[in-house]
């Protein structure tokens, strides 16, 4: 009677049984791995938002120096401002943004399309780049702001 | 007998640890999966929560510190000061003057006036009620001195009517200005509160100054604002607020310093995360 319906006792075989556990980690990792880029992407928006106002402020700086002032001084063989740490002090949130600033001379022509010129036309182009670093060394990512100031 | 117990058997001890094992197996990771959802979730609402405020507290602040008057200062002892030039003594609270209104809206000669009147030139606003409460000042002419409050403007004729009545009446021929209220903003982190979750909003207000007869009066029943400056004489310079908003919360430290050029350090934090935000502003009017 035992042995009359031996296939109704048989139960997984051990192969059966790794070869479920091994789909199901394989589901729950793939689920797993959808949440760092989730994490990385708030992350990003947060530095970014961050790195925005620092862009800001050093366009209401330049906004507020004249036109003709040092300051503004064109110079096409280096960067207005190079690109510098914003702090050397590892504990300030500010340490992980850089920060470059360069300023050209554009034709103020509105049949143009600001073209970047070598003379002053009475326009200059500011553009500010702020870097940051993304953690576990994802790269370097930078947001730029672009104004433009005119002669009066 | 033997087979009705045979058909009664439960689990054998291996088949139940069997099952726990599998349970375990497949539980495990799931609740590891459902924490891990649940907790990121939680990081970045409350990361994308500070960072909303800190955006809302900048955007308030900058467009009214480009448009702003006179200032900054922030209050020592009841005294106005200027703002410090350098990070190591800024300070956590920022008042100026409103600048949303242009400081003279029109400045004319006069067509007529009577007790609570005045006929502004042709060239003033055509539009009801345009000029409702703002001040006008005679600048020249009869009526010289006075500043009184509009309280309604029929655009058609262009006639002003003021809340309290003339000293001297303006005539034809006298010179006035229709200028903006003298409004102060104050924004503040609300660090005094007595209820300590309340401490780190942060919250801006309307206020308006006035000279009065005795301290401690409020502005309700002036109908003169003057500027947070001025020398009430034999009175004495009260302020009142009209108005008083929370613009952000999460805020646990604000600084400012730097006079045209200002600059903000807001930090924010929400349970474990925190978020500091540093921008300048380039207040162009101030003064």
């Amino acid at each position: 009677m035992a042995y009359s319906h031996p296939k109704s006792n048989k139960g997984f075989t051990l192969i059966e049984v790794l070869a479920a556990i091994f789909i199901l980690s394989i589901g729950i990792l793939g689920l797993a791995y959808a949440f760092p880029p989730g994490i990385q992407t708030a992350k990003n928006t947060e530095k970014a938002a961050q790195a925005v106002t620092l862009a800001q402020a050093k366009i209401e700086e330049m906004l507020s120096y004249s036109y003709d002032s040092d300051e503004l001084v064109v110079n096409p063989d280096e960067p207005n401002e190079p690109r510098h740490k914003l702090s050397d002090d590892p504990a300030d949130p500010l340490y992980y943004f850089e920060r470059e600033t360069n300023i050209t001379f554009v034709d103020p022509d509105p049949a143009e399309d600001l073209p970047e010129v070598s003379e002053d036309l009475g326009a200059k182009k500011i553009v500010v780049d702020v870097f940051w670093q993304m953690p576990f060394s994802l790269g370097d990512r930078s947001i730029e702001l672009i104004t433009l100031v005119s002669k009066r | 007998m033997i087979s009705q117990i045979s058909k009664k058997r439960g689990f054998t001890l291996i088949e139940a640890m069997a099952v726990i094992a599998l349970i375990i197996v497949i539980f495990i990771p799931a609740y590891g999966l459902y924490n891990l959802g649940q907790r990121s979730y939680r990081d970045v609402s409350d990361k994308q929560e500070i960072l909303q405020n800190g955006r809302v507290i900048l955007d308030r602040l900058s467009r009214e510190i480009r448009q702003a008057a006179k200032g900054p200062y922030y209050w020592v002892d009841g005294e106005a000061t200027k703002f410090p030039e350098t990070p190591e003594d800024a300070v956590d609270e920022i008042e100026f003057q409103d600048g949303h209104l242009v400081q003279i809206q029109q400045s004319d000669t006069a067509r007529d006036g009577s007790a609570n009147t005045i006929k502004l030139a042709e060239a003033a606003s055509d539009e009801d009620d345009y000029y409702n409460e703002m001040f006008i000042k005679i600048i020249e002419g009869p009526g010289i001195d006075q500043i009184r409050k509009i309280i309604d403007y029929e655009g058609a004729t262009r006639v002003a009517w003021i809340q309290n009545k003339w000293d001297t009446e303006p005539e034809s021929g006298s010179t006035y200005q229709v200028g903006s209220r003298y409004y102060y903003l104050y924004y503040f982190r609300d660090k005094d509160n007595p209820i300590p979750e309340y401490q780190n909003d942060f919250r801006r207000q309307v206020k308006v100054y006035c000279c009065t007869p005795e301290e401690d009066e409020d502005c309700s029943n002036s109908d003169v604002y003057v500027p947070w400056n001025v020398d009430c004489g034999e009175g004495e310079l009260n302020e009142s607020v009209l108005e008083d908003e929370l613009i952000g919360e999460y805020v646990t430290g604000i600084d400012f310093w730097g006079t045209t050029l200002i600059n903000i350090r807001i930090n924010l934090a929400k349970n474990d995360k925190t978020l500091q935000l540093s921008t300048q502003l380039l207040g162009r009017n101030m003064q």
